[in-house]
């Protein structure tokens, strides 16, 4: 057991527990976070994915030990129900998930692609996403959410 | 008397300047023949035939997976294209919010069809993206020597760097992948024995040797 000094989402948390503890078991168990979702733990789906220093990461292979200073950001990091994100505003109003088990890997991925790159095209955000599974077929109402989301940025 | 005084102050600050820029001289010399090519004798045949001996090693999946034609990486022992829509990028470290280390770690996870990994795990830039695929081994060495396009290295140079972790791990690449059957030891020797007899290229019209199993793959997916 090691102490860890985590910052997710702005707020910073000290824990008392194993280095290599896989950062998904950290936020959902430690923290009660449940945006990013345990799906195949390997690196394979994307349900667990995070944000951090500013590029999407898999939370369920990184173990805690080696997320340092830098800051994570989970789906709940985005908005809130009563204000949510401009990426989440546009999912809600494209009517953009089916079950949302993947949504979280979804928003996050495109948010950090187009924070990386606002004028990423089509392909470059498929692209992105090839590591995201949406095992119920909601793409295209996704990629119309993002592309939406795109245009209120540039805006 | 004043003029002897000041002769020997000059003389004295002459001689101090002196050894000082021996010494310093001879300190950055010993620097160099540190990292500088270690050429102990010359040897065009014997540097060649070493590295004629490290081709093989070169062609195996765990290096050319990330040194073949096209701007993504390949996976598994049948170098087949990197799923999940994988990019070289700008920096050779993915594209946009996609890197590398997005899932790949520091090290191998446990487990079949788990992402490998070692320290500074990416590609070659796209600046010097460092394709062997379809070289000739002369063609190869050529590569290898360089400095436009093998990241600015002399050979000396080029033996450190097949000393990294991320060489090093194509002899246990863990998750079920075939390592290098190649002693790391052997390999290693060879690289240097190719650097120290002065990195002469083979003089060869050999096609680069890509194992049969492979071609079908680049044929059917990247004619």
């Amino acid at each position: 057991m090691q102490e860890i000094t985590l910052k997710v989402n702005g707020k910073r948390h000290v824990l008392k527990i194993d280095p290599e503890t896989p950062l998904l078991f950290v936020l959902n168990d430690e923290l009660g976070l449940c945006g990013p979702r345990f799906g195949c733990g390997m690196a394979q789906c994307g349900a667990c994915t995070v944000i951090m220093r500013g590029q999407v990461v898999r939370s369920c292979v990184m173990p805690v030990s080696a997320v340092g200073q830098d800051e994570v950001t989970t789906l709940e990091g985005l908005g809130t129900l009563e204000q949510p994100h401009p990426i989440q505003q546009a999912f809600i109003e494209e009517g953009a998930a089916q079950c949302g088990f993947c949504l979280s890997g979804v928003i996050l991925t495109a948010k950090a692609t187009l924070d990386a790159n606002p004028d990423a095209s089509d392909q470059e955000i498929r692209d992105a996403l090839g590591g995201v599974l949406c095992r119920c077929f909601v793409h295209s109402r996704m990629l119309r959410a993002i592309r939406k989301y795109a245009e209120t940025r540039r805006a | 008397m004043r003029n002897r005084r000041l002769i020997a102050s000059c003389l004295t600050v002459a001689a101090v300047t002196y050894v000082f820029f021996s010494l310093r001289i001879a300190v950055q010399a010993a620097g160099h023949a540190k990292s500088a090519p270690d050429v102990m004798s010359r040897d065009d045949a014997g540097a060649a035939a070493a590295f004629e001996a490290i081709v093989p090693v070169l062609h195996r999946p765990r290096c050319m997976n990330c040194h073949s034609n096209g701007d993504f990486p390949r996976q598994g022992d049948d170098s087949h294209r990197h799923t999940m829509q994988v990019h070289r990028g700008r920096d050779g470290h993915g594209l946009n919010a996609v890197r590398c280390s997005t899932c790949h770690q520091d090290h191998n996870l446990v487990g079949p069809r788990t992402p490998p990994g070692a320290p500074g795990w990416h590609l070659p830039s796209p600046a010097m993206p460092m394709i062997w695929e379809g070289l000739t081994d002369h063609q190869l060495c050529e590569l290898f020597k360089d400095p436009q396009q093998n990241g600015h290295r002399t050979p000396a140079q080029i033996v450190e760097h097949m000393h990294t972790p991320l060489v090093l791990w194509g002899w246990s690449p863990g998750g079920g992948r075939t390592p290098i059957p190649t002693s790391q030891q052997e390999f290693l020797e060879k690289i240097q024995e190719w650097a120290e007899k002065g990195a002469a290229c083979p003089v060869d019209a050999s096609a680069t040797i890509i194992p049969d199993a492979w071609v079908p793959i680049y044929a059917d997916q990247f004619p």
